[in-house]
């Protein structure tokens, strides 16, 4: 067992922490080589000390995604150290709050230029290297708030909502070329992003009691759950699988 | 037994398992490490996929049984059996159905009636007799197979969209409930378009194999029909706890005719 992605070549952006990092750490257990693309260092403990000691299945490229010459490098790191590329993970994302009367034009234009630009730029670099794979499995990560507008999300929701019918788009465009595109919409996932906005609220017990009320099972998910989604759709598994939405919500979209 | 399986330990009941989806399903979970009861109004039909499965395996997993999944006694005697076969049921797979083909001008309310019964009731009984055992048997997972013709319509198959649609929003409602009880049951249904099993036949009726198929190929995106193993791993999927915090969705296999 444990080889579901063997022979995968995989990049993951914001692979450093949470959803990404679990997906990075799963990838190589089933047999992927993986680049994990990130901003920051590996935060993720677990995954430092993966990329330590098996430098033959894991690197770690520095890569802000909304640098255009930056993610080139890191589908780059994929073809120099595994000779090829045919699965990306688009998990890079920012999750500011506002309502539209409230937020700026910088950003509207920060949360698009990570969740929504860095989507796109991802695929374009990643499509020539996996037609010459033979074809490739892109995975991106919106949201259950890119499906329905959650309060006080206006670019976020947006932002995800571009990534659900862009992966459509890529899903069509390349159907002939063996590449298929989905997008993964979680709900509310214990990760990093969404603490870090529970614990800006003035009231944090209050933020974090109205996070658990999205859920119809009153608490989150964790990054594996997201992670696991991930493995199928990377599989050969899921090749009947292209342009849908995988929605791994505890039930949040259904009410 | 597969000790390694990524359903190892799960117990598993499948309906309509004699032939195409439900076949394919019952053997991905049992070389997964489930065990698997087989039910199917063709009893024999189950009981020799049952037999394959245990021939594989190299142990007794599986079993075939008679049901027939619009009965309410039916249901009551395989939900019998799952407790005297595995001690138990973790995994409820409801895969029973029928397709006709039919507009609004062409069905009578009899044949309305039938598919929905066959399609719909079946469904809702299986969720609503093994709630009692799964509540026993958790985590748990039901897996209901809808369809893309429960999300999309077509002019000519009227009662199937109304059957398959109807599973869809049931799922949903199943999964709400458990997760409002705290029970940690999911719920969720699958939407396969074309596949290659025998139901096939019942949607081509008379017209040539080969030309009809192809033409069902062309209006998926990927060009071709899926196999029943695309929709088996789905279900293995679901079944599996690494799919814990996936409830009350819909899983599209369908080559990418939801993107269009």
């Amino acid at each position: 067992m444990a080889d579901r992605l063997n022979g995968k070549v995989a990049v993951i952006s914001g692979g450093a922490s949470g959803i990404g990092a679990a997906a990075a750490r799963l990838f190589v257990s089933e047999g992927a080589s993986v680049i994990v693309a990130d901003l920051q260092e590996p935060l993720d403990e677990k995954l430092a000390e993966l990329i330590k000691s098996k430098p033959e299945a894991i690197k770690f490229q520095k890569c802000d995604v909304s640098v255009e010459d930056q993610i080139v490098s890191a589908i780059d790191a994929a073809v120099s150290a595994f000779g090829k590329l045919d699965t990306i993970v688009a998990c890079a994302g920012v999750a500011g709050m506002g309502a539209a009367g409230d937020i700026s034009a910088e950003h509207w234009d920060k949360t698009f230029a990570i969740n929504a630009r860095g989507v796109f730029l991802f695929s374009k670099y990643a499509i020539p290297h996996m037609i010459e794979a033979g074809g490739g499995s892109i995975i991106n990560i919106s949201s259950a708030f890119g499906i329905v507008a959650g309060p006080q999300f206006a670019a976020y929701a947006a932002s995800k909502g571009a990534v659900r019918n862009f992966s459509k788009s890529v899903a069509l465009d390349y159907i002939g070329q063996g590449i298929r595109s989905n997008s993964i919409h979680p709900g509310y996932i214990d990760t990093p992003i969404v603490q870090n906005i529970i614990n800006k609220a003035e009231d944090v017990d209050a933020a974090q009691a109205s996070f658990n009320k999205l859920q119809p099972g009153g608490r989150p998910g964790v990054p594996e759950d997201i992670a696991w989604g991930c493995v199928y759709l990377a599989s050969d598994e899921a090749r009947f699988v292209t342009g849908a939405e995988l929605v791994i919500d505890g039930g949040l979209l259904a009410r | 037994m597969n000790l390694m399986g990524r359903v190892r330990g799960k117990k598993a009941l499948v309906t309509g398992a004699a032939q195409g989806l439900g076949a394919a399903s019952a053997q991905m979970l049992a070389r997964h490490g489930a065990q698997v009861l087989l039910t199917d109004i063709n009893e024999a039909g189950a009981q020799g996929v049952a037999d394959s499965i245990n021939l594989e395996m190299g142990s007794e997993v599986a079993w075939g049984f008679r049901q027939d999944a619009t009965k309410v006694d039916d249901w009551e005697a395989a939900i019998d059996q799952a407790q005297r076969r595995m001690q138990g049921l973790s995994v409820l797979v409801n895969n029973a159905g029928m397709v006709r083909t039919g507009s609004i001008e062409d069905l009578n309310l009899e044949q309305w009636h039938h598919v929905m019964q066959v399609n719909t009731d079946s469904v809702f009984l299986g969720c609503k007799l093994a709630l009692p055992m799964l509540r026993e048997s958790q985590p748990a997972s039901i897996i209901n197979l809808s369809s893309i013709s429960g999300l999309m319509a077509s002019p000519n198959l009227a009662a199937y969209n109304a059957s398959k649609a109807a599973v869809w929003l049931l799922t949903k409602s199943v999964a709400l409930l458990a997760a409002k009880k705290g029970w940690d049951i999911r719920c969720n249904s699958i939407h396969p378009t074309f596949i290659r099993t025998p139901m096939l036949d019942d949607l081509r009726g008379d017209r040539d194999e080969a030309a009809t198929l192809a033409r069902l190929a062309k209006q998926v995106p990927l060009g071709r029909l899926g196999g029943p193993d695309d929709v088996a791993y789905a279900v293995l999927y679901l079944a599996s706890d690494e799919s814990r915090f996936i409830t009350a969705a819909e899983f599209k296999i369908d080559g990418g005719i939801s993107a269009i």
